[in-house]
């Protein structure tokens, strides 16, 4: 029985090695002279705003990347 | 005194549809009873175990005529017919040393595999995974003829003798599934919980599966049910060094009198891929979810399944780049990740099937109604904001009458057909193919006769298919397109004691995708603009396939040549343009190109090494156009080998057997324009199971893969022309509880 019960909270352990959590990343803009200006770790609903409606400084709206490639 | 009269006549059903009969199994030569032997019901999914007297007991609420497997270790399994006036009696088996072959039925055409016209290759998913593999895709690509397209470890498509994608159709326990396979970076959508066995028909076979079958089909089965009267489940988990990955399994099995569920979960995970020189293969990532649940029932005249199954994926894409010249170091990283980032597919699926086959005084009526639901997310620039996101939505319907017309022949007459609809959502940034619908109608006849050693087949069919699509921004002018076709299938096999000899002449048609006739944009996963042609039409496909196999108690040989001819073959044409910093390939189309090859295969079991198997297939495939020249992305030529032995202990925790496999790839030197030549790879696995034979019994695996951590790029790697090598050694270790 015990034997039976080491081996099956094993394979659960194994099994549930990874959980889910809010997705954050860092995200950043390209300023007209086209340095990457950072804009530190966004999370969740704020990500979805940037990435969909861009950043505004200064009456410009830049397009933002939260993601590395 | 009318209620009196009901509850006795209710009764009395109840008595004698329920009734408890008795059958034995009995040793032809001796007339002595076997012990524990298996008495399988094909068309129910589940059976009986004997007793130690070779007895069982059974309620006597199932449709005569089924087919029934009766097997036992030191015996030559057979499938017999239960007669009309007493289905399950006496069954008799006759010793074998050894059964190198098991005796299948194949599945879409009830008949015995051997006296099938059709080359149908079966296989259970247990034997293909002795070492076990990462995915189905990867467990079938060791059966002769069939190859994996990849892209990382992730996405594996099917190739079934140098044809993929569109014309390769995959069949789940009859149901059609529909994944926009039209894309080269979408993968095949089966997952391999709960599959029992996979069966290949290699070369066109629109007469039984309609338009699409031009390569080939995949037709997966589900496990059987559990013996009547019997609950049993299983955990299993397995690991794999060089993705850090996971692989974990729940299964429940449960049956009764008339009663049967299956219900199996399943979560994988796999971080970036090791490579060959210590690097990782970056975002090459993914993690899969799958749930499977299945319920049958049946009576005296009627089986029915219903089958639900759910598949998700979250998949990486590796080798991405906005640079217009990469190395291959911008795709490799030092440190190993499984956390979520983009480019990535996310991937869900639904499947639901309707199984029934209603039992007539003469024949069978089946009915099989399904529904699939697909859903395509990309997120490639953004990770809020898809670049592409579709729903494809497909009903379909296949209903066939089998009867026999006289005692030597029987007829098949069916309909099949599917409406399948594909939506654009909200919020993608790019409409790779518009909203369309298409409906696909078709009709068939099959004719059966058999004498003596002799089997005769003959077919014809008529297929539809309209395609409408939907006015949008992306798409302003709306296209409406039909595509009709004829088909037909005739044949001959042989099936004697030493050698089956068969030899089938089958057509098969394509109509062109809508991806193919109005693509027009970026499609990231496989890093071109795509360029569609609205005048293409369908393709039609020819194939004469010969087999002989040879088989005695210790040798098997089996050769198998064949020959296809296709007309109007629609390809994917590099051109010399880029747009946005990408390749453009082009929609086109040849007159003809013709496909040859053969598979050799090879099993010899010695005499005097009754534990050994020594097994060899070697697929040779040579294809061109009428310019004889080359097709694009045919896979390497390769031979596969593998050496078994099964141990015979007794002690409790004992090695069952140990396995070296060995896969030569020939060089690609035969290549389209634009594509680049593919060297020879090698690679060496192997692996050993064990059983823990305690009250609950505990199987262990142990291996490695690719043990001389040989760096290669498969020539169908979608990863080859950024240099992006296949994973270096992995050691896995497996554990399965069964109670």
């Amino acid at each position: 029985m015990k034997l039976k019960l080491l081996i099956i909270g094993t394979i659960c352990s194994i099994a549930i090695y990874s959980c889910k959590k809010e997705e954050c990343h860092e995200c950043h803009y390209e300023d007209a002279n086209n340095d990457a200006i950072e804009l530190g770790e966004k999370c969740g609903d704020d990500l979805e705003a940037l990435e969909r409606d861009g950043y505004t400084t200064g009456g410009v709206t830049y397009e933002v990347h939260c993601h590395e490639h | 005194m009318k209620q009196s009269i009901l509850i006795l006549i209710s009764l009395f059903l109840l008595v004698t549809g329920f009734s408890q009969a008795e059958g034995v199994v009995i040793d032809v030569t001796t007339s002595e009873p076997i012990p524990f032997a298996t008495i399988y019901l094909i068309d129910l999914s589940t059976g009986y175990i004997a007793d130690v007297d070779g007895k069982f007991s059974y309620s006597n609420n199932f449709p005569k005529n089924l087919k029934v497997q009766v097997s036992c270790v030191g015996y030559a399994s057979s499938i017999q017919i239960g007669n009309t006036s007493n289905p399950m009696d006496t069954f008799y088996l006759e010793p074998s040393h050894l059964q190198l072959e098991e005796i299948i039925v194949s599945s879409p055409s009830g008949m015995l595999q051997k006296q099938t016209i059709a080359n149908v290759e079966s296989r259970k998913i247990s034997e293909l995974n002795v070492l076990p593999s990462n995915n189905l895709m990867e467990a079938i690509s060791n059966i002769p003829s069939v190859y994996q397209q990849s892209t990382g470890t992730g996405i594996s498509k099917p190739v079934i003798r140098g044809l993929s994608g569109m014309r390769v159709l995959t069949y789940l326990n009859g149901l059609r599934i529909e994944n926009q396979q039209w894309g080269g970076d979408h993968g095949m959508a089966v997952g391999e919980i709960g599959i029992g066995s996979v069966e290949v028909i290699k070369g066109p076979s629109s007469l039984l599966y309609g338009t699409d079958a031009l390569g080939g089909v995949l037709y997966f089965i589900d496990e059987p049910y559990a013996n009547r009267g019997e609950t049993n489940s299983s955990i299993q988990s397995k690991f794999d060094s060089n993705t850090l990955g996971t692989n974990s399994t729940i299964a429940v099995k449960s049956a009764g009198k008339n009663l049967r569920i299956n219900a199996f979960a399943n979560y994988t995970n796999h971080a970036d891929y090791k490579l060959p020189n210590g690097n990782y293969a970056k975002n090459s990532r993914y993690t899969q979810m799958n749930g499977k649940v299945s319920v049958g029932f049946n009576s005296k005249k009627w089986v029915c399944n219903l089958r639900y199954n759910y598949l998700h994926n979250r998949i990486g894409l590796p080798g991405h780049s906005h640079a217009p010249v990469n190395s291959v170091d911008k795709f490799e990283s030092t440190e190993q990740s499984r956390e979520r980032t983009i480019p990535a597919q996310l991937i869900s699926n639904h499947y639901i099937l309707w199984q029934n086959k209603l039992y007539l005084n003469k024949g069978q009526l089946s009915i099989l109604l399904g529904h699939t639901e697909n859903r395509l997310t990309e997120y490639d620039e953004k990770i809020t904001v898809p670049g592409i996101n579709m729903n494809l939505a497909n009903n379909t319907y296949n209903m066939y009458l089998n009867y026999p017309l006289f005692a030597w022949l029987e007829t098949t007459l069916g309909v099949q057909g599917m409406f399948q609809q594909n939506k654009n959502l909200e919020n993608a940034t790019d409409n790779l193919i518009p909203d369309v619908s298409s409906f696909d109608n078709g009709a068939y006849l099959l004719v059966k006769s058999g004498y003596a050693k002799w089997n005769a087949e003959a077919g014809i069919r008529v297929d539809s298919r309209s395609i409408k699509t939907i006015q949008s921004a992306s798409y302003p002018e709306p296209l409406t397109k039909q595509f009709n076709s004829f088909n037909y299938s005739l044949g001959l096999t042989r099936d004697a004691k030493v050698a089956t000899v068969r030899v089938s002449l089958s057509s098969g048609y394509r109509a062109p995708h809508i991806s193919e006739l109005l693509a027009n944009g970026i499609h990231h996963g496989t890093f071109t603009y795509e360029v569609g042609d609205k005048n293409l039409t369908t393709e039609n496909a020819t194939q004469l396939d010969f087999s002989y196999e040879f088989h005695s108690e210790h040798l098997e040989v089996s050769i198998n040549p064949f020959y296809n001819h296709i007309r109007n073959y629609i390809y994917s044409a590099s051109t010399d343009t880029m747009i946005e910093g990408l390749p453009v390939f082009e929609y086109r189309q040849l007159d003809n190109v013709y496909i040859m090859g053969t598979d050799v295969g090879i099993h010899y079991h010695p005499h005097f090494a009754d534990p050994l198997h020594i097994e060899t297939s070697f697929s040779y495939l040579h294809a061109y156009d009428d310019n004889n020249d080359p097709l694009f992305r045919m896979p390497q030529n390769r031979s596969i080998s593998s050496i078994k032995y099964e141990f015979d202990s007794k002690s409790k925790l004992r090695i069952e057997n140990l396995l070296v496999q060995y896969q030569y790839f020939l060089p690609q030197n035969r290549v389209g324009i634009n594509e680049t030549t593919s060297p020879n790879y090698q690679l060496v696995n192997v692996g050993v199971n064990a059983l823990l034979d305690i009250k609950t019994p505990v199987s262990i695996g142990f291996g490695v893969k690719n043990l001389l951590n040989t760096s290669y790029i498969d020539h169908l790697s979608r990863l080859k022309n950024i240099g992006i090598q296949h994973p270096g050694r992995n050691i896995y270790t497996t554990l399965k509880l069964k109670f």
